[in-house]
């Protein structure tokens, strides 16, 4: 007979579906330490190669992003794509014209948030998936002004990515730049695909370096040149 | 579809008469502004005349009694009436205090015929010293124009009835909202009967007399116009609270927002509602107001109502030096009946938090700095995705549009292509521009592209590829874009050629 596996009785059986999720959700995390963006245990998957950043972006801390618009538009797009919800601070030439219409209403864009960006950024990191938090010019925050950022990005459960806002120590840094922009010839083509050099460092690992190759589905071609 | 409407003559003066309790002797007149707005039948057969001076109105009558307008009174007396006519018709709709109109084809329906139906209303509406007219007729406008008469025009023959009429009933009755000025223009060229306006060609009218022409002329025509609307609930449900003491802190404001948001909810409860747009108006110390209305998505709880309302009266009490608040109101705008299947299935875990935060960021910086991308219609970059304030709901998704910029896209747009730091001259070998001709041809090979004071070797390039739209609107768009590549292909640029110049809207970095 289906259905009749042997229910786990040390628990305490929850009617609350939420409680439910919670609880299951504290066994992950008991048992991998850091809770990655659940997306990137996909990504491999997604993108041609491995996944383009090993073990994922972690939850509940910064990362360091340069600023690399490409990058930071893929991993909105991978993030929404799975559902989780992003805040982009303070990023007013950020475009999202690159990610599919469906997934745009997962993303809230704050393009002023005026001279409290990072208490903005701290109040929504208590509830989305990923903030991310930029500034036009570099700023390196001290421990004493990074700190209440920080207790809020911990009380929460989102991934803080920071870009071109020092934090002091964070969890994972990451890098992209353009390698190589393929398809286009002397007044001939369309950009077709572009090549990343994505470089992660994360506390406590080796440095890596990945290629993550943006493009589209191979597109029929209308014209054909014959004979 | 029948309409019936109910006329109680000279209004004003029979809700002053109610009000006095009947201690008020005739002839009566009810005057604003130094002169008689509305008279009784006793001060007309004297000659009282309505838009005379009261000074004169009393040369004629000596003992004529001036009453003050009062429209409040007005509204207020009649309200009583029309709850009563509410028992006979369902759908009942008051053009003005003293004028109603009803829906007479469902009440024929329920009741058995239109006479029933309508003896039945001037039944209802029968109270002692009180006149009421009854008419009935196809359309609005004509009904009310039989109903000052006392006529029921049969089904089909609104034309001929309206056709005798003179054109100076339009003029008598406010409630059709006709223009003053158009039917004393008429009147000047010689048309006196509607039925003369109803023989000018359409067209001919439009052209004289414009939208209020027509309207008279539809009228005329005694042409289908909308039907009966009833006011609808809604308005009831704001509640409100004026505090003791003018509210400074914000934890005393805290208190009475939970209690007053707990109040409406349960108000809403009981009426099988949710509320998806709430406005919270507050009173000030000084007598100012200021009000704030929050859109939602998903319907208001009550704890959700709560906050809001607490963090509107927070960002008043502590950022906005408004002052203190006197007495505060809640008014929901919007309302719809639950949504089950939403409740059921969405799991909504971290979009609930999500939600949450985000409302809070709204609270602090306004609405209409979080906002929400939309996909929207275009060919190049930057316009393809707009943004609505959070909570709004976005219009439908637009077509891909022939001829786009393909994928990949670039991620950062400059500051716009009109922004003086966007602009870029491009190169040839010889050192001269490159530009584009009528027939949208490079006049040369790009070799440089200088952006400000750096100047990159253009390895390739793409297009240009024209666009020509909008030009049926007042700002046509005649561009043509343009992908470079500096040297090395690892740079990248969206150019665009604008006003004779080329600029940059977006770099693929």
């Amino acid at each position: 007979m289906n259905g009749t596996a042997i229910r786990s009785v040390a628990e305490p059986a929850t009617t609350d579906r939420a409680a439910q999720i919670a609880q299951l959700r504290g066994k992950i995390a008991a048992l991998g330490g850091e809770e990655a963006v659940p997306v990137f245990e996909s990504a491999g998957a997604l993108l041609s190669g491995s996944g383009y950043i090993p073990g994922g972006i972690p939850r509940r801390a910064v990362t360091q992003v340069e600023d690399s618009p490409l990058l930071v538009a893929e991993l909105l797009g991978q993030i929404t794509k799975a559902g989780g919800m992003c805040a982009v601070v303070g990023w007013p030439e950020l475009s999202y014209a690159g990610l599919p219409a469906k997934q745009l209403s997962n993303i809230v864009a704050i393009p002023e948030p005026g001279v409290n960006d990072l208490q903005v950024a701290g109040v929504l990191a208590e509830g989305c998936d990923a903030v991310v938090l930029r500034n036009r010019t570099r700023m390196v925050l001290t421990p004493a002004r990074a700190r209440p950022l920080l207790a809020r990005v911990r009380k929460g459960e989102a991934a803080l990515l920071c870009v071109n806002v020092e934090v002091p120590s964070p969890a994972l840094r990451i890098a992209g730049e353009v390698a190589q922009i393929y398809g286009v010839a002397q007044g001939r083509g369309c950009i077709d695909a572009i090549d990343l050099t994505v470089r992660t460092e994360r506390k406590g690992h080796a440095a890596t370096k990945r290629v993550l190759r943006l493009d589209e589905q191979p597109r029929t071609p209308n014209l054909q040149v014959v004979g | 579809m029948r309409v019936a409407a109910l006329w109680f003559p000279d209004w004003p003066v029979q809700a002053a008469q109610l009000e006095a309790e009947d201690v008020l002797a005739e002839p009566i007149a009810i005057a604003e502004q130094h002169r008689v707005l509305a008279c009784s039948r006793q001060a007309r057969a004297r000659g009282v005349r309505r838009g005379m001076r009261v000074r004169n109105a009393q040369a004629i009558a000596p003992e004529l009694q001036i009453v003050a307008a009062n429209q409040d009174r007005d509204g207020r007396m009649f309200v009583s009436l029309v709850a009563s006519l509410d028992d006979v018709a369902a759908s009942v709709e008051v053009l003005r205090p003293g004028l109603v109109v009803v829906d007479l084809a469902a009440a024929a329906r329920f009741h058995g015929s239109e006479d029933k139906a309508l003896e039945m209303l001037i039944d209802a509406a029968s109270r002692r010293g009180i006149d009421v007219l009854a008419g009935a007729a196809d359309e609005i406008a004509t009904a009310v124009i039989a109903a000052r008469e006392g006529q029921v025009v049969a089904e089909g023959a609104s034309k001929s009835f309206v056709a005798q009429r003179p054109l100076k009933v339009l003029s008598a009755e406010p409630a059709l909202g006709v223009e003053e000025t158009t039917v004393a223009t008429l009147s000047q060229l010689g048309i006196t009967t509607m039925g003369q306006l109803a023989e000018l060609s359409p067209s001919a009218v439009a052209t004289r007399f414009g939208a209020a022409g027509m309207y008279i002329h539809r009228i005329a025509r005694a042409q289908p116009d909308r039907r009966v609307a009833p006011e609808l609930p809604g308005k009831d449900y704001a509640v409100g609270i004026t505090a003791e003491e003018p509210i400074e802190r914000v934890d005393a404001a805290a208190f009475a927002a939970r209690a007053l948001a707990a109040q409406l909810h349960t108000k809403l409860q009981k009426a099988g509602l949710q509320c998806l747009r709430l406005k919270v108006v507050a009173e000030l110390d000084g007598g100012a107001c200021v009000e704030r209305v929050w859109h939602t998505k998903e319907a208001l709880t009550e704890a959700g109502m709560a906050d809001r309302v607490r963090w509107q009266l927070d960002g008043w009490l502590t950022t906005g030096g408004a002052g203190a608040i006197v007495s505060l109101l809640l008014e929901p705008l919007e309302l719809a009946a639950p949504d089950m299947v939403g409740q059921l299935w969405s799991s909504g875990a971290t979009g609930e938090g999500a939600r949450r935060v985000i409302e809070r960021v709204q609270s602090q910086l306004g609405m209409d700095a979080v906002l929400q991308p939309v996909a929207a219609s275009g060919r190049g970059v930057a316009e393809r995705v707009t943004f609505v304030p959070y909570g709004e709901v976005a219009a439908e998704t637009p077509d891909v549009f022939v001829g786009a910029i393909p994928a990949p896209l670039p991620a950062l747009l400059s500051s716009g292509i009109d922004h003086p730091t966007s602009q870029v001259q491009l190169l040839d070998g010889t050192g001269s521009a490159v530009v584009l001709n009528a027939e949208i041809l490079l006049s040369g090979q790009p070799y440089e592209l200088v952006w400000q004071k750096r100047r990159y070797r253009i390895c390739a390039w793409a297009g240009p590829w024209p666009v020509d739209e909008g030009w049926w609107t007042a700002q046509p768009a005649r561009l043509a874009r343009m992908q470079v590549l500096a040297e090395g292909k690892q740079q990248g640029w969206l150019l665009v050629w604008h006003r004779r110049r080329w600029s940059i809207e977006a770099f693929y970095s």
